[in-house]
């Protein structure tokens, strides 16, 4: 049987392969690759240790270009060892950028969105943003997107040119923040004394801050209360902390105060004669008069209904 | 030179697992802090002004639980043996656990981690030319170390030997001032501790309490108008504590020069045993933290209205 009717590609790279000249190739080929890999690692090493000065973002993105860049240069030169002839694919590239700017133009909107994002400083690793009706911690900001961990644990992937055109709105970036609680007390409340209350619950609690002071807003008369805006500020790390306790103080120190917060009330006007209303406790008396029996009275039992006398 | 130590031998009330006799624990003559040999299964009840802390040894571990004190604020307390049942029904506050629990307690004094921030009870004026000096009370903080011995080669050569080593435990405010802000902004500032001063001018004048120490506080108006005191920035943790031997806690003093109209003004620590202090004073905390070269600080806030904005 002859050498070309057993011919197949796996003996046909096996067989140049094992050609002395091509064995060299292969040998320093391997030997940039592996050279190329350790160096990529050496030098990301290198650069994450002597970039403390770095937010945690630029040293990320700077040891991804430092790994990858090497990278790309060793493989190359690997590459060169087999013969490829990169100037080939240099007079190509007009060609092939047009080409790769049609098939990728939402990736490309989005890489140069990132880019943006990084020389603007929009948002950084450890950030809480929200956007849109997401808000997380900032993982990272990659080349593509930005990818958030939300308080449920979850990872949201959001594409950079979504992030550049959204409204974000950073949480943590300084370093105190104010806490509102909307009170209302009932129409018939001390609001002298319902100040001097709230100014205490203030005092009372450590976390809330002496300076900026609280703030007490009137804010409207209510259809059932008198509303105020309640704003006290505290570390921005103690934001959940302290509202939580300051609305068990509030209404602890309106219960110890007498201050109601007053349900939702309506008052019914019967037009312009007077409701008149009758009480009865127990069975109604026989001998009761019943001015104006309703159509569709029963003729027992207790009534707090009101009835209007026929006009 | 380090805080002199008073040393109590606590043991438990019921049988102790350690040698040893049951030996009264001595007054402490000045306060509540003080050094204590607690056998195993003993504990150590320290009232602290608005604060009560019980130190409970265990066989692998020490267990500390505090409570609001009950009785007058302003005595200075003194450490007794307790049993199991002086305890709170309430869990430890936290444990500390050992292969063996050293049984040996360190109690110190040491000063507000933060700077204070001191609001007096009326603004104050002061005019051009004026020195005065404002005595302020602020909280002192309670800290619990223990005492053990560690294996060590001295120069990293040799045989390892035990040595001691103190090992800081927990430290406790004994009363917790709230949180307030001191800067131009709330972007940018420092958080700090507020308290309120009745502004005292008289050293006599200043009340005495366990679980506070006085700062004397000089402040000078050389600028041509008077200055107007709102609020004053107190470097707390820059300055030692003493105490006297009335008892009384002390901190070294503080000189605020006001040289130009504005809120500037060039502070200078005092360093050694304040002056306003009675007799013979000892050290009972070093500063936490080194005063910063630059001496010209934003320690007056009258024209902070930050608490305005909405």
């Amino acid at each position: 049987m002859s050498l070309e009717q057993t011919f197949d590609p796996v003996t046909a790279v096996a067989l140049w392969f094992l050609d002395p000249a091509h064995l060299g190739a292969l040998f320093r080929a391997t030997l940039y690759l592996v050279l190329g890999v350790v160096l990529a690692r050496g030098a990301r090493f290198a650069v994450r240790r002597t970039s403390a000065a770095l937010s945690a973002q630029q040293r990320q993105l700077l040891s991804r270009a430092v790994y990858y860049g090497i990278l790309a240069l060793f493989g190359i030169s690997a590459m060169r060892q087999f013969g490829f002839d990169f100037t080939v694919l240099l007079g190509a590239a007009g060609i092939v950028t047009v080409a790769i700017g049609f098939a990728s133009q939402t990736s490309a909107a989005n890489m140069i969105a990132g880019l943006f994002m990084v020389v603007e400083k929009a948002v950084s690793i450890g950030d809480i943003i929200t956007v849109d009706d997401v808000t997380g911690e900032v993982l990272s900001v990659d080349l593509l997107s930005t990818k958030l961990r939300t308080f449920d644990n979850l990872q949201v992937r959001i594409p950079n040119e979504t992030m550049v055109k959204a409204r974000i709105t950073t949480l943590n970036r300084f370093p105190l923040r104010r806490v509102d609680v909307n009170v209302g007390v009932s129409y018939a409340s001390d609001l002298a004394l319902v100040q001097q209350t709230l100014q205490e619950v203030a005092r009372d609690n450590p976390l809330c801050l002496d300076e900026p002071g609280p703030l007490v807003i009137w804010t409207g008369f209510g259809d059932s209360s008198i509303n105020y805006l309640y704003a006290v500020w505290g570390k921005s790390e103690n934001f959940l902390t302290l509202r939580n306790s300051i609305t068990r103080e509030i209404k602890v120190a309106f219960d110890a105060a007498g201050i109601e917060i007053p349900f939702p009330q309506r008052t019914l006007q019967p037009g312009a004669a007077p409701l008149e209303v009758r009480l009865f406790q127990g069975p109604p008396a026989e001998s009761a008069p019943e001015p104006a029996p309703p159509p569709d009275a029963d003729g027992g039992g207790a009534s707090d209904e009101g009835r209007a006398p026929p006009s | 030179m380090g805080p002199k130590r008073e040393r109590h031998a606590i043991s438990s009330s019921a049988p102790p697992a350690t040698s040893g006799a049951h030996v009264p624990a001595p007054a402490t003559p000045q306060g509540w802090w003080g050094t204590f040999d607690v056998a195993r299964d003993a504990m150590v009840q320290i009232t602290a002004g608005p604060i009560v802390v019980w130190v409970e040894r265990r066989r692998n571990d020490w267990r500390v639980f505090s409570a609001a004190s009950e009785g007058d604020e302003d005595h200075v307390a003194r450490p007794v043996p307790g049993s199991a049942d002086d305890l709170p029904d309430s869990d430890p506050l936290v444990r500390f656990c050992f292969a063996d629990a050293p049984g040996r307690l360190v109690v110190s004094v040491a000063q507000a981690d933060r700077p204070v921030v001191v609001r007096p009870a009326t603004p104050l004026s002061i005019s051009p030319s004026e020195r005065v000096t404002l005595y302020v009370s602020t909280p002192v903080w309670m800290v619990l170390a223990v005492e053990r011995a560690v294996p060590r080669r001295r120069n990293g050569r040799g045989p390892e030997t035990p040595q001691d080593e103190t090992q800081q435990l927990i430290e406790l405010p004994l009363e917790r001032p709230s949180d307030t802000w001191f800067g131009p902004n709330t972007r940018m500032g420092e958080l700090c501790y507020a308290t309120r001063t009745s502004g005292h001018l008289q050293r006599d004048a200043v009340p005495h309490r366990a679980h506070l120490a006085i700062t004397p506080v000089t402040i000078e108006n050389k600028a041509t108008d008077p200055l107007q005191v709102e609020r004053l920035l107190v470097p707390i943790p820059q300055l030692g504590v003493y105490v006297d031997t009335g008892g009384a806690l002390w901190t070294n003093a503080v000189r605020l020069s006001r040289e130009s109209n504005g809120d500037l003004a060039a502070v200078r620590l005092e360093t050694g045993v304040p002056m306003a202090a009675r007799g013979a004073s000892e050290r009972l905390a070093k500063p936490r933290t080194v005063a910063p070269a630059s001496s010209m600080v934003r320690a007056f806030s009258r024209l902070l209205h930050i608490g305005a904005s909405t």
